[in-house]
């Protein structure tokens, strides 16, 4: 990466977008399952290994529109929202703080179920640190909870019967007796 | 994936995921989360502390108890590391001990001598050896230490030789420990007196109020063989041996006994 400002044919993160630098960087295009058409830098798209593969391990030309039938519109305007602040901070060293701030707010508004819905997403897109920091937040929400809260949360059926419960209660009785004398 | 391969219950396989109407209902929210792949959901697991959080989840439906219990989640201690950076592998007992969140499992690979000497285990752990049988994985404790394991927290082990050279297998300090299908041995002819398998000093039993559910300190033990020592167990506290059952096979005893106070 160029230091000298002088030098207008090196691009870098630095430097800033300038309209030059935009039209020389490639986009890609997918479209969602709504249909919405999205036009992704090309260094954020490659974050986002499904597309990463279908492009580049498939030599496809960047022409190609790419469908991505099992994700909403929604669903990708919130991944490169992550996905672009994450190459933005890579470049950044020390970015700690700021990625902390960005995170909270990213999943401030997130109902349980666009959360879910979202993490399905990354999952399939396979973006790994998106993924990673999604199934976090929903461990989150499960953290210190007890289990028919749990349930309510997620809408899972109890399909245990009585007698399946209490054996699996029973069957751990070396891990939740004595509890609060072990937990220090 | 190789989830659930091993395992003989029905088998989850990955799901691609389905489009849900914008229509809300729980029934669409049950939908989400069971939509998520084994992957995904164990994944989701790791990052609960075992207890209380991932035994409160394995208690919400079949499913989520077959991945929350998981061996995939379990530490692993093996001899020979691959891959330095892989999480949950660990070179030795005491490293994935001091790792260990209360209440997870430690499995430790078969085959090979694993050193033991003096370890204290002070958080709720299950160490479960990785053999089919419990004399594919061994415990060594060499002679300089009391004893392989010190326990002073309910725990549970499986399915492992514990060889104390001198000295006792395991030591009982409180908690609930829980001994199945093991293999304790000690030295055959022993001069020193503490050179027994297991040896109990807990004592009274912890006065807790009635609201909280408590158990006594014991040891219960079932299907272990006990070899050598000079006695299968000392206590020096306030446990009795209970309900006593010996099978006397042609080269070894295999034994079921608890340990409470009476």
């Amino acid at each position: 990466m160029s230091t000298s400002t002088d030098n207008n044919a090196s691009i870098t993160q630095e430097s800033g977008p300038s309209a030059a630098v935009q039209d020389i960087q490639k986009k890609i295009v997918v479209r969602t399952a709504d249909g919405e058409v999205f036009n992704l830098k090309e260094e954020v798209a490659m974050e986002i290994d499904i597309i990463k593969t279908f492009f580049q391990e498939d030599s496809i030309s960047y022409e190609t529109v790419m469908p991505l039938p099992n994700v909403e519109g929604w669903e990708m305007v919130k991944v490169i929202e992550y996905c672009t602040k994450h190459v933005e901070l890579k470049h950044k060293v020390d970015g700690y703080k700021e990625r902390k701030a960005f995170q909270a707010l990213f999943v401030q508004n997130l109902s349980t179920k666009s959360l879910l819905a979202l993490t399905n997403t990354a999952n399939y897109l396979e973006v790994k640190y998106l993924l990673d920091f999604l199934c976090q937040a929903v461990s989150e929400q499960i953290k210190n909870k007890d289990v028919d809260y749990v349930r309510e949360l997620f809408g899972v059926e109890n399909d245990f019967n009585d007698e399946e419960y209490e054996q699996v209660k029973a069957e751990a009785p070396w891990a939740h007796e004595n509890l609060n004398n072990d937990l220090h | 994936m190789e989830v659930g391969e091993e395992l003989k219950q029905p088998k989850w396989k990955r799901s691609v995921p389905k489009r849900i109407s914008s229509s809300k209902s729980s029934s669409s929210l049950s939908c989400l989360i069971n939509n998520l792949d084994d992957g995904c959901l164990m994944h989701i697991f790791s990052f609960l502390s075992p207890i209380p959080d991932r035994y409160n989840t394995a208690l919400v439906c079949h499913r989520w108890l077959f991945l929350a219990c998981h061996p995939r989640l379990w530490l692993r201690v093996e001899q020979s590391i691959k891959d330095p950076l892989e999480p949950g592998v660990f070179p030795s007992i005491e490293t994935a001990v001091a790792a260990a969140r209360p209440g997870d499992t430690i499995l430790i690979s078969a085959g090979g001598r694993h050193l033991a000497s003096d370890i204290q285990i002070k958080k709720p752990l299950c160490l479960i050896g990785g053999g089919e049988l419990p004399d594919e994985t061994t415990l060594i404790c060499s002679r300089g230490a009391d004893s392989a394991l010190e326990f002073l927290s309910t725990c549970k082990l499986a399915n492992l030789t514990v060889k104390a050279e001198l000295g006792s297998c395991l030591l009982h300090r409180s908690g609930r420990l829980t001994i199945d299908g093991c293999v304790l041995q000690c030295e055959t002819n022993p001069l020193d007196f503490l050179s027994v398998p297991i040896v109990s000093t807990a004592s009274a039993q912890t006065v807790l109020s009635s609201s909280v559910k408590c158990l006594k300190d014991g040891v219960s033990v079932s299907r272990t063989r006990i070899e050598g020592g000079a006695k299968a167990v000392s206590t020096s506290g306030y446990l009795t041996l209970q309900r006593v059952r010996v099978i006397y096979a042609r080269t070894s005893l295999v034994f079921w006994f608890d340990m409470e106070q009476q």
